[in-house]
């Protein structure tokens, strides 16, 4: 049976949750507040993941709770170290699943509450005009959740030879043979010839594999400067997954942002040249450091027109990922709208020009 | 003349089927816009903030013409 984590009221002794933003939890019967740094003893550094270079790692096993608010036996969700008992609701932590190697580095602690977080994930439905009718009412319906997601974060370097192909275009005034003159656009082609050396500091994967990775990816940037020791004071009131996949098995994904990454640093550096792009890759990529951390993130499920839908919000900087539907009909009056518009706007300047 | 007849003697067949051609175009980029903004997107500039500016660096070997057209 594994152990649970419990912060009481120093009052009353009843459960404390983490109010976000304020850096307090908060008593929700006698209203007793108590300021994070009260229960971390921050002079007992606790070990905790250690990135060694090759994956020693193992996703934690599977174990069984008793929740202490109505005493039921349950199995959690295979990864996760918060999870809510299915008969009171109550969320339960394991602190075997935040102990040595399983225990992450740092964490973002959430920024938004989720009243908050409800009213801007609706604003944000409310400014999309294609969606169907009604889904608006059914994400209001929906379950909101505050979930903790487990990243790693790598630092690499990028070192190695380079080749892009470059542009420069203008115009000339060409002269005839008659006298006359005509304008020709020219484009020049060039091979950029380049050593890099590109430093990547932190850069996020998700480490779980129950959250869609193109979701994930796209609730990003976070603010680093706000990554903290970690505790598992942060997680009361929350819900929290552990990593269920190690540093290794996203090295493909690593690849793949460096890749974009350097991509982008070219496309920047090289502002003489236009249509920047790498022709040939001779670089390498050393992997550095690997935390594992616990990122913020609010998590929206709901049923509309009979599919499961989701709606992501991240819960430190408020940026909202979805794949929306859209109703067609909707759609096809925009397109008429802007049309007949752009028409109408071509008729008046033709007019009076 | 009033602001309606101003409007429609404008009107010839070329502006007609100018005008119509670039209304068209116009309202195939509100739709394609409107209907990206409905699907996750990813900002390009997120993938600049991994970069630590202050220690990577790019050398010039060379810059070699090709050709023009």
């Amino acid at each position: 049976m594994a152990d649970t984590s419990h912060y009481k009221c120093p009052s009353c002794g009843a459960p404390i949750t983490y109010v976000p933003g304020t850096g307090r939890l908060v008593c929700e019967f006698c209203g007793t507040e108590v300021p994070v740094e009260n229960l971390i003893d921050s002079a007992k550094k606790e070990p905790s993941f250690k990135w060694t270079g090759t994956d020693t790692s193992e996703t934690a096993p599977d174990r069984e709770y008793v929740c202490s608010s109505c005493g039921a036996t349950l199995e959690a969700f295979d990864s996760a170290i918060v999870t809510a008992c299915p008969y009171c609701g109550n969320n339960i932590s394991s602190t075997e699943d935040v102990k040595g190697s399983y225990r992450p580095n740092l964490i973002i602690p959430f920024r938004f509450t989720k009243e908050e977080a409800a009213a801007r994930i609706e604003a944000h439905l409310k400014k999309k005009h294609l969606l169907p009718k009604g889904y608006v009412k059914a994400a209001k319906q929906g379950e909101l959740r505050a979930v903790y997601v487990p990243y790693w974060l790598f630092d690499c370097v990028l070192d190695g030879p380079v080749n892009l192909s470059g542009e420069i275009s203008y115009t000339e005034e060409v002269k005839e043979s008659d006298g006359s003159t005509r304008t020709e656009n020219r484009t020049e082609h060039y091979r950029l010839e380049r050593y890099a050396h590109l430093d990547f500091k932190r850069l996020p994967v998700d480490a779980s594999t129950h959250f869609d990775d193109k979701a994930m990816d796209a609730l990003e940037p976070y603010s680093w400067s706000e990554l903290t020791d970690f505790s598992d004071v942060y997680f009361t009131g929350c819900l929290a997954e552990k990593f269920n996949s190690t540093p290794d098995d996203e090295s493909g994904r690593v690849l793949g942002k460096v890749i974009e990454g350097m991509q982008e640093y070219f496309s920047s550096t090289e502002r003489h040249y236009s249509n920047v792009r790498v022709s040939e890759d001779g670089t390498r990529l050393e992997t550095g450091d690997v935390k594992y951390v616990m990122l913020p993130i609010y998590s929206l499920n709901f049923t509309f027109a009979g599919k499961r839908e989701q709606i992501y919000m991240n819960g430190q900087t408020s940026r909202i990922a979805a794949d929306l539907p859209v109703r067609g009909i909707r759609a096809a009056w925009r397109f008429l709208w802007s049309t007949a518009l752009v028409f109408a706007l071509i008729g008046i300047v033709t007019a009076y020009v | 003349m009033t602001f309606f007849d101003r409007l429609f003697s404008g009107w010839n067949s070329e502006c007609l089927l100018y005008g119509g051609a670039m209304a068209l175009v116009a309202g195939i980029i509100v739709l394609v816009v409107s209907l990206r903004s409905m699907k996750i997107q990813r900002e390009a500039r997120i993938n600049m903030s991994y970069i630590d500016r202050d220690s990577s660096r790019v050398e010039k070997i060379r810059d070699v013409y090709l050709y023009t057209n």
